[in-house]
């Protein structure tokens, strides 16, 4: 835009501003910087060419350093690269000599300007005293601080020396319940309890060295209550000025008691108020950690456990079951002396860590005068209850070297104390320990043999009952039975890694494998040898598998997985076993008897023998228990000969077939065929044999010749050897007309792990 | 420095003596001028301050006692002269070398309770300065200094002993002292520090103390911290009222604890710098 007659407004204004810059007080220059030289002087005011005693004349096209030094030896040509704004300090070097020291702000002159060279830029530089100005800045942004901190709820401090406070706000002073002027200087030190001035003055002394400063320290109030504070100090240091601080001081009581309170609670046990499981490990491992020679202490375990407590528990309800515990953890804290640990473990299980007893007659005098103070009679809620407790002890050795191990061994006393009758205590000796420590070892084992299938399958011959003076016996059927050859120990009998399995939930794998290993051989039997092959496989289930949902539907894709189908199966249950859940068992035999399998009943006469499970279950054979077979020519052949007559009687009633089980003499087998048994299997016949030799035996074509063997014998193996035996079905057994029919025991039976896994065990089947 | 005299030639005759001083001190304490020097040049770190007290062994041993001193709390964490320059600043580090330089701390060339009443200046002056917005250092460096002037004084001249002992309350010294002299002896603390390059807001403030009526804060916390001195030093002391002194931020009746801190503070500060 221009103006008539006196060119554009921009002229005009720079025309007036220079005008006014000429005139004003405040020293002003104009200085152009190039790459080709150092800064220097093109335009300067009367007041400038005044503090510098020279003429403006005088001043343009002087080096601005030579006027203006630099105070930090920085050189302006370093200062004025960046288009913007910068100020520095210099010395302001008069024409007689002297200097005043000020400081040198200049600003750039936006963009290129005409008849400029291209790298030239002009810079418009103004000079102030510069102490008053920043220490009014320094204190406007105090005041701002000061005015932001006071209405801060959070209770905040300013330091401008050492640990004098200079502020304090509002929140901090009602935190300490003092006006906020008595807390300034050093007053407010005084309300720091004396145990954690130490940690505070440290975090001042960091604050002031320049770092941030944590720490908690607890401040008397002005009415004497104490609180918790977590006081955060940062450095606030002014250039020349003594080193500060700013903090701010959070109240952190409530928060530090809810933590005191979540640490209780993860320690101790919230019924008694005793340390709980943790807390007791941790005491334990803390006794254990030093060398066991540099022991110092006898120090002694107690594991307690109240006898029939469920049976208060469940007869006078959870209530009183509570109020038992309390009285007892009373009473176990009352009996130990004062630096003992009594913890409780859980349900009605306390641990005594106990110190300075003399070993195990010490440990023993304790517990029986633990056992006295837990027997006396208590009301619990208006009954008279009289606890007793076992208790298991462990007196630390060397062996000892963690927590689970010694309270492990404390368990294993405990237990023995309970099986020698409850209400007494047992020492931990080292074969009891030892024995347990073999059967963990051994549960360990049996997982891994599983997870690797390295448990064996052999099979039992089951032949049809006929002349026993023959000779001869054709084989109906296989059973095959699980065998543990361990890699270290050998062969571990079935009577010991069975109940090992139950304990431990391992039956539903050893099932599952047995079913696994049976089919795979009974698939390989088939394509080795075709028609001559057996035409089935029976497998034995625990009723633990049984009762696992969907077990239908895994033996179905086991049995077709190995290229058979499910009618090639005959499930073996145990009396014991469906009489627990006999529902469950029937739900998933009669699905598995629908796909096709069918159901033996081993152990039959042995449990509670019940006419109604046989009638509801989907059953096809009863196997009479080899306890029945043993008497059957002994002094007790009256009575074993009626159960077996009436057992295949019965069967013959309902349509089934029958297996003597455990035929070990020829005397034994003609009175299983004159009873009408329609099979046996025993010793007689054959020891169980591996898959190859079954496979050999098959092969041969021939029937098991079996060894005449009067003598009975429960222990010694049989001598008898097999014979090429031709399979033969099993005879459909007698019985009314309208009975089910039975299915022919043309089929290999495979032992589970509830039920027949060995043939020599005296109480299950085949165990 | 220029120096009047409205009396006598004896008079101006002292004054002569005293500029003198002033341009002779430096030199007969290096390490302290330096100090001054350095405490006021920003490129100065505590670092670099704390070196340069290091080269006078009676300023740094009284540097971390001071530093150490329950006045500012750290209570014997101080263990290095930098760590000391950072706790008491930079402005109590000059006040202190300067306090070297006069011989401020020299009972036997100073008048009665000389030291004692500078000390009870500076840490009651520290202490009034929160409030009215001025920082503590500053406000105690600069009570130290107050008095400077009178040790001046005593030193150029034998009379004054006699001038300080007729006069029962320090009005009654400031108005003999401008009878005698032309000026009080805050007028020459203030002269003393421009001469020496103090920052002008601290010689500024001390002129504004000899004056008196409205004040910037510094002055007003010296000028409440002289009061308070005296009244703790001379009973016959006038007082004068704290509020109009301190522009109603400190009352009356809040004077009388805080006599008994600044004592307490000051008479361990007084051992510790002895």
């Amino acid at each position: 835009m221009r103006l008539e007659g006196v060119g554009s407004v921009d002229e005009v204004v720079a025309s007036a501003l220079v005008h006014l810059a000429s005139a004003v007080d405040l020293p002003l220059l104009v200085v152009a910087t190039s790459e080709r030289g150092a800064p220097a002087v093109r335009w300067a005011n009367g007041a400038a060419a005044t503090l510098l005693g020279r003429e403006v004349s005088q001043l343009v096209h002087t080096q601005l350093d030579g006027i203006l030094e630099p105070a930090d030896g920085i050189a302006a040509s370093d200062r004025l690269r960046r288009e913007r704004s910068v100020r520095w300090p210099v010395q302001a070097r008069h024409a007689d000599g002297s200097t005043q020291r000020v400081d040198a702000i200049a600003s750039p002159t936006p963009g290129a300007s005409r008849g400029l060279h291209p790298d030239e830029q002009w810079w418009a530089v103004r000079i102030e005293s510069p102490a008053p100005v920043g220490r009014e800045r320094t204190q406007r942004v105090e005041d701002r601080f000061a005015a932001l901190s006071t209405r801060s709820p959070a209770p905040t401090v300013v330091s401008d020396v050492g640990a004098r406070l200079a502020h304090v706000n509002d929140a901090f002073a009602r935190l300490l319940e003092a006006p906020a002027e008595e807390l300034c200087g050093t007053a407010w030190l005084e309300h720091v309890l004396p145990d954690d001035l130490a940690a505070l003055l440290d975090c001042v002394s960091t604050a002031l060295e320049g770092q941030h400063a944590e720490a908690d320290v607890r401040l008397r109030q002005r009415s004497g209550h104490i609180r918790w504070a977590h006081v955060t100090l940062a450095p606030a240091n002014s250039p020349g000025q003594a080193a500060g601080f700013v903090g701010t001081v959070e109240d952190v009581t409530e928060r530090l008691a809810q933590e005191h309170r979540l640490a209780y609670q993860a320690r101790h046990d919230l019924l008694t108020g005793l340390p709980n499981r943790a807390a007791l490990t941790e005491a334990l491992t803390a006794v254990l950690a030093p060398a066991p020679r540099r022991r110092e202490e006898q120090l002694a375990v107690l594991l307690l456990d109240l006898d029939d407590f469920k049976v208060v528990n469940d007869g006078l309800g959870h209530e009183c079951g509570d109020s038992l515990l309390i009285e007892v953890a009373h009473r176990l804290s009352a009996v130990v002396r004062g630096d003992d640990v009594v913890a409780r473990l859980g349900g009605d299980e306390f641990v005594l860590l106990c110190r300075g007893l003399d070993g195990p007659t010490g440990a023993s005098v304790a517990a029986q005068r633990i056992i006295d103070a837990v027997s006396i009679p208590v009301d619990v809620q208006g009954v008279r209850v009289r606890p007793s407790a076992s208790i298991g002890i462990v007196v630390l050795d060397a062996t000892h070297v963690t927590a689970e191990q010694v309270l492990r061994d404390a368990d294993i006393a405990m237990y023995s104390a309970k099986s020698a009758g409850k209400d007494r205590f047992a020492v931990a000796d080292a074969d009891a320990v030892a024995e347990a420590r073999r059967s963990l070892r051994l549960v360990a084992d049996l997982r891994q043999a599983l997870a690797q299938r390295t448990l064996d399958v052999v099979y039992q011959p089951v032949v049809l009952t006929g002349d026993p003076q023959a000779g001869e016996d054709q084989i109906v059927s296989l059973e095959a039975l699980c065998r543990w050859r361990h890699p270290e120990l050998g062969a571990i009998s079935p009577a010991v890694f069975v109940p090992l399995a139950e304990q431990n939930n391992l039956v539903p794998a050893l099932d599952a494998h047995v079913l696994h290993v049976a089919c795979r051989d009974l698939a390989a039997w088939r394509e080795r040898l075709g028609e001559r092959a057996p035409a089935t496989v029976a497998v034995n289930f625990s009723a633990v598998s049984l009762a696992v949902p969907g077990l239908a539907r895994r033996v179905q894709e086991t049995v077709e997985a190995a290229g058979l189908q499910v009618r090639d199966l005959c499930l073996e249950i145990t009396e014991t076993a469906v009489l627990t859940d006999t529902a469950a068992c029937k739900e998933a035999l009669e699905e598995l008897r629908r796909l096709g399998a069918s159901v033996a009943v081993d152990d039959f006469g042995t449990g509670y023998s019940s006419l109604t499970y046989l009638r509801e279950l989907p059953v096809d054979h009863l196997k009479v228990d080899r306890s029945f077979i043993k008497d059957l020519c002994s002094d007790s052949a009256r009575s074993a000969r009626a159960v077996t007559t009436a057992v295949v009687a019965l069967a013959r009633a309902l349509g089934l077939g029958t297996i003597a089980e455990g035929v070990e003499t020829t005397d034994q087998a003609a009175v299983v065929a004159e009873l009408g048994c329609d099979a046996a299997q025993g010793y007689l016949y054959s020891h169980p044999l591996v898959a190859s030799e079954i496979l050999e035996l098959l092969l041969r074509g021939g029937p098991l010749p079996h060894a005449a063997a009067p003598a009975p014998s429960s222990t010694a193996p049989s001598s008898a050897t097999p014979s090429p035996a031709a399979q033969a079905a099993l005879p459909r057994p007698a019985g009314p007309p309208d009975a089910r029919p039975a299915q022919h025991l043309t089929s290999i039976s495979a032992a589970g792990a509830g039920t027949p896994h060995t043939e020599v065990a005296p109480s299950a089947a085949h165990r | 420095m220029q120096l009047t005299a409205d009396g006598s030639a004896a008079a101006a005759d002292v004054l002569g003596r005293i500029a003198t001083a002033l341009d002779d001190l430096p030199a007969q304490r290096p390490v302290a001028a330096r100090v001054i020097g350095a405490a006021d040049d920003l490129r100065s770190s505590a670092k670099t301050l704390g070196e340069v007290v290091s080269y006078d062994p009676a300023l740094t041993a009284k540097l971390m006692r001071l530093a150490n001193s329950a006045y500012f709390g750290l209570r014997g964490r101080v263990s290095s002269p930098s760590f000391a320059v950072t706790v008491v600043g930079f402005s109590t580090v000059r006040s202190l070398a300067v306090a070297a330089m006069a011989g401020l701390d020299d009972e036997s060339a100073l008048p009665e309770r000389f030291w004692e009443r500078s000390l009870l200046c500076a840490v009651a002056s520290g202490e009034l300065a929160p409030r009215l917005g001025v920082r503590a250092p500053d406000a105690f460096g600069l009570g130290l200094l107050a008095r400077l002037g009178q040790a001046l004084l005593h030193r150029c001249d034998d009379g004054y002993r006699e001038l300080v002992a007729s006069s029962p309350d320090r009005a009654d010294l400031l108005v003999a002292e401008s009878r005698a002299y032309g000026v009080t002896h805050v007028r020459l603390s203030a002269e003393a520090l421009a001469s020496w390059g103090f920052p002008a807001d601290m010689p500024e403030g001390l002129l504004q103390v000899a004056r008196g009526g409205v004040s910037v804060p510094l002055a007003a916390a010296v000028s409440a911290g002289i009061e308070i001195s005296e009244r703790i030093v001379n009973p016959e002391h006038r007082r004068a009222a704290v509020e109009r002194l301190t522009a109603g931020r400190w009352r009356e009746a809040e004077i009388e604890h805080l006599c008994s801190v600044v004592t307490a503070q000051s008479e361990e500060l007084s051992r510790l710098l002895a």
